[in-house]
């Protein structure tokens, strides 16, 4: 056979690719840990729920929220570093992320928005129906199907049109009653009941609630007053109320240390709290003018 | 004789064009490598084996997918094998 000179390299590997091989690979370094964690999205989603994402552009996982902190510790000595951190990821600080030099970026949650009320005993209950699904040739647990349509449905309740994700189309829209019936039943179960009726056009029937209001906030993604108001309410406590106003105007350390291509000091990081809680005020002061006029 | 059989690794195959390419890593702490052409093909015949197999059994395998004869590609694939091996992807 002419020219046949088998060779091993190492050139770009297209995104879905790695991105395949990721999920596979962070499945043999938690059981390698014994950390329990599902694979969620892209690859990891049944093909009929992926819409038009394929293969997705970075690993997202869901962890026992028991195995967070052994979780986090074997990725930072395999080479991972956090591009951001649980506390400055979201409203709902439910995620980091972390880059890998050769892996890429992963999503790692320790909870999952509107599956939250009881974040381990959620986890046990999606943990106990999981099932394997190989990505690249790799064993992987996933959430079962109903529970992985919840997922999809409670993610889209995030963006500013719910009504016109294309998740709530496949996860929603084209299920037949019993599917939608035991998605109803599962959110209830895990208190996801406010945004599923939001992701499903029916959120008049719970904006009432106390938790819709951080929900409802998404419809207005430019607003981070609006934002931080909708979680002042929903927070339950006094405690979670103060940790809130803290997160509010916190700098995002890992983001600035990006932007400034080194480690922040302490007059950077007062420099760009001044600057955030600044441009907190204004956005107060362009309200209160909005009232007055 | 020396059998091998895949390592505990992940991997995809596609095609570039008229030729296969693997992406694999051996788990978990090989990083992601390319087998292109005839390491590709070597190793779907050696994944493809439902026992763990000889260099002259990957090779005859080869050889009757491709139409060549097993002996003139034997030396190269059990090299190949070996570098398999070295990478964490194969074990005997």
């Amino acid at each position: 056979m002419p020219g046949y000179s088998p060779d091993v390299s190492v050139p770009d590997i297209p995104l879905a690719a790695r991105v395949a091989l990721a999920h596979a690979y962070a499945q043999a370094l938690a059981e390698d840990h014994g950390v329990d964690l599902l694979h969620i999205k892209g690859p990891a989603a049944t093909p009929e729920l992926r819409g038009q994402r394929g293969g997705g552009t970075d690993v997202d996982v869901l962890v026992r929220p028991a195995h967070v902190r052994v979780w986090m510790a074997a990725l930072a000595a395999d080479g991972w570093s956090i591009d951001t951190d649980f506390t400055t990821s979201s409203v709902f600080e439910h995620a980091a992320t972390l880059r890998h030099q050769e892996w890429g970026l992963m999503d790692v949650h320790r909870r999952y928005p509107g599956l939250d009320r009881d974040p381990e005993a959620t986890f046990t209950r999606l943990w106990s129906g999981a099932v394997s699904r190989p990505i690249a040739h790799y064993p992987c647990p996933v959430p079962e199907e109903v529970a992985e349509r919840l997922i999809l449905l409670t993610h889209a309740a995030r963006s500013a049109h719910p009504e016109l994700h294309a998740d709530v189309a496949a996860s929603w829209g084209a299920a037949d009653a019993a599917t939608q019936g035991a998605v109803e039943a599962l959110a209830a179960d895990l208190g996801a009941d406010v945004p599923l009726r939001i992701a499903t056009g029916r959120a008049a029937q719970v904006a009432h609630l106390p938790e819709a209001a951080v929900w409802l906030a998404f419809e207005h993604p430019e607003d981070r007053l609006g934002e931080w108001q909708a979680r002042w309410r929903s927070a339950a406590t006094a405690r979670a109320k103060v940790t809130v106003v803290v997160r509010g105007i916190a700098v995002n350390r890992h983001y600035l240390e990006a932007e400034l291509g080194r480690p922040a000091t302490g007059t950077d990081l007062a420099r760009a709290w001044w600057h955030r809680a600044g441009a907190l005020g204004h956005e107060v002061r362009r309200r209160l003018t909005e009232r007055r006029s | 004789m020396t059998r091998y059989r895949p390592a505990r690794a992940a991997w995809i195959v596609q095609a570039i064009g008229d030729s296969p390419v693997v992406y694999a890593a051996a788990l978990a702490h090989g990083r992601p490598l390319v087998l292109a052409d005839s390491a590709a093909l070597i190793w779907i015949a050696l994944t493809d084996c439902t026992h763990p197999a000889t260099a002259s059994e990957v090779a005859e395998a080869l050889a009757a997918e491709q139409g060549f004869a097993a002996v003139a590609v034997l030396g190269d694939v059990s090299a190949f094998l070996d570098e398999l091996v070295d990478h964490g992807l194969a074990t005997h």
